[in-house]
């Protein structure tokens, strides 16, 4: 595969960057000339990605604007995206000529997250759990396998031990310091932080190898 | 030994072993680059087996299929796994490129938008299709969680997607995603690197990647060396991190027992 000059460059860049952070990382407490290095390269990252804030936002609004005017599939959403993001700037333009503060904690600002995107996020969220059930109903329906089912029973043995235990269902003791209801417990803790930990292992080992592919500019997520 | 002194040893041990996956990958790689090397057999993961399908039946039909790159930042513990989506990202858009309608990516940041851009356009250079790359197939569908999450309700069935893929750091707002596919009628097939939300994709896709089968789909779908070593460096640096976990468990059980 032919290589560009540019992205030969950018690789270079890339993982001299990496490398240097990543030693100086581990070096923190020797200061040094490398130390300074890092902190100035970080201190570059932070602009960037401020300015990727900015980017972000520009193509929100030209993806939508552009679906509005076209009328695609979906228009109605984009156009009250854009009413929002028109709106906002309005207000935080407005805002301290008219007595509502200055800077993003202004009164207009606080209003609008207050009562318009934090009830409509906990809106969202709260359908979230109804989603949830209705594919857990629909999960037994259809993906009927092993692993289906020890999800299933791991969940309704999780719901009985954080349930309230009702004071009618007897609840016999098996020792001296344990009763049913522990024995359930134990049974869905110690195999799930036990699943938990085999998998965070794997989800680490995985991070980590792909961060050295980075590293060592065996993947190039910043073009060919 | 003071905490301070703890977190150092820690440190330079998680250094150690990040150099030691790191060689290995790299000699595994140019091994692996031999003529007289093997192919390696990987086991099967249902997701990445039917993804070739869903590519096929998109391409087959004009539709265009949802890659989802999640909320992760760059530049924050969430780099890894968005590094991962956007390599998935380029083997699945190089499948789909003879499609007349290109995938659509969606994500929640800035950056990851602009790299997710660029691995499209390098896709279609990479097939002298420059001409056909549009820049408005990478977007930000949200800039918080749950408008990230709201967005992906609707986006499956107004892109006319035959399919949608979740590889990137997402919260609980991922069930929003699977809804939204089942929604639209689509196969959904989602990865992240939070064990909570692994458990919540398990109930809600079609085909839920477990574990670190997340960073496992670049070797999957493209098999190329470099990805094929990482696995079996990492299956490598786990059955060793295992064998010393058991080790360790031995000793201080015997201890314990006052036999050591």
């Amino acid at each position: 595969m032919k290589i560009r000059p540019i992205n030969l460059i950018a690789t270079v860049i890339a993982v001299i960057s990496g490398l240097v952070v990543l030693i100086g990382y581990f070096t923190n407490s020797f200061g040094g000339p490398l130390q300074d290095v890092r902190l100035a390269l970080l201190s570059i990252v932070s602009l960037l990605a401020a300015w990727g804030v900015v980017a972000g936002a520009v193509n929100l609004v030209l993806v939508h604007g552009k679906k509005f005017l076209n009328q695609a599939p979906g228009w109605f959403y984009s156009l009250w995206v854009i009413i929002g993001f028109l709106a906002v700037i309005l207000v935080n333009l407005l805002a301290p000529f008219v007595g509502w503060g200055s800077g993003a904690g202004n009164q207009a600002n606080t209003w609008i997250y207050g009562t318009i995107v934090a009830v409509g996020g906990a809106t969202l969220a709260g359908l979230v759990a109804f989603f949830l059930v209705f594919a857990a109903y629909k999960l037994l329906r259809t993906r009927r396998t092993p692993l289906t089912l020890v999800f299933v029973a791991a969940v309704v043995l999780a719901l009985i031990v954080l349930a309230p235990w009702p004071s009618f269902v007897p609840n016999p003791s098996l020792s001296s310091t344990a009763n049913l209801r522990d024995l359930l417990g134990a049974i869905v803790r110690i195999p799930a932080v036990a699943g938990a930990r085999g998998l965070l292992l794997g989800v680490t080992l995985g991070a980590v190898a792909t961060g050295i592919r980075v590293l060592i500019g065996l993947d190039r997520p910043y073009g060919d | 030994m003071t905490d301070a002194l703890l977190q150092l040893v820690y440190g330079y041990v998680a250094l150690l072993i990040a150099v030691v996956l790191g060689l290995l990958i790299l000699a595994l790689t140019l091994l692996s680059r031999r003529a007289s090397a093997r192919p390696r057999v990987l086991r099967p993961i249902d997701g990445f087996q039917s993804l070739p399908a869903t590519v096929g039946q998109a391409v087959e039909t004009g539709q265009r299929l949802h890659v989802s790159l999640g909320t992760g930042a760059l530049g924050t513990a969430d780099t890894a796994i968005t590094v991962a989506g956007l390599t998935v990202l380029d083997q699945i858009s190089a499948a789909a490129a003879v499609s007349d309608r290109p995938p659509v990516v969606s994500s929640a940041n800035g950056p990851v938008a602009l790299l997710a851009q660029d691995v499209l356009r390098s896709v279609y250079r990479r097939q002298n299709a420059e001409a056909r790359y549009d820049p408005e197939s990478a977007q930000v569908s949200g800039l918080t969680p749950i408008s990230f999450g709201a967005a992906q309700t609707s986006l499956p069935r107004d892109e006319a997607a035959a399919g949608a893929v979740l590889i990137g750091s997402v919260g609980s707002e991922a069930v929003l995603l699977a809804e939204g596919g089942r929604r639209a009628g689509v196969t959904t097939l989602a990865g992240t690197d939070n064990l909570t939300t692994q458990a919540l994709l398990f109930a809600t896709t079609d085909h839920p990647l477990v574990g670190e089968d997340v960073f496992a789909g670049a070797a999957y779908i493209g098999g190329q060396p470099q990805h094929l070593a990482s696995l079996t460096a990492q299956d490598l640096a786990r059955i060793v991190i295992g064998a010393l976990i058991v080790a360790g468990v031995v000793v201080q059980s015997l201890r314990a027992l006052g036999l050591f």
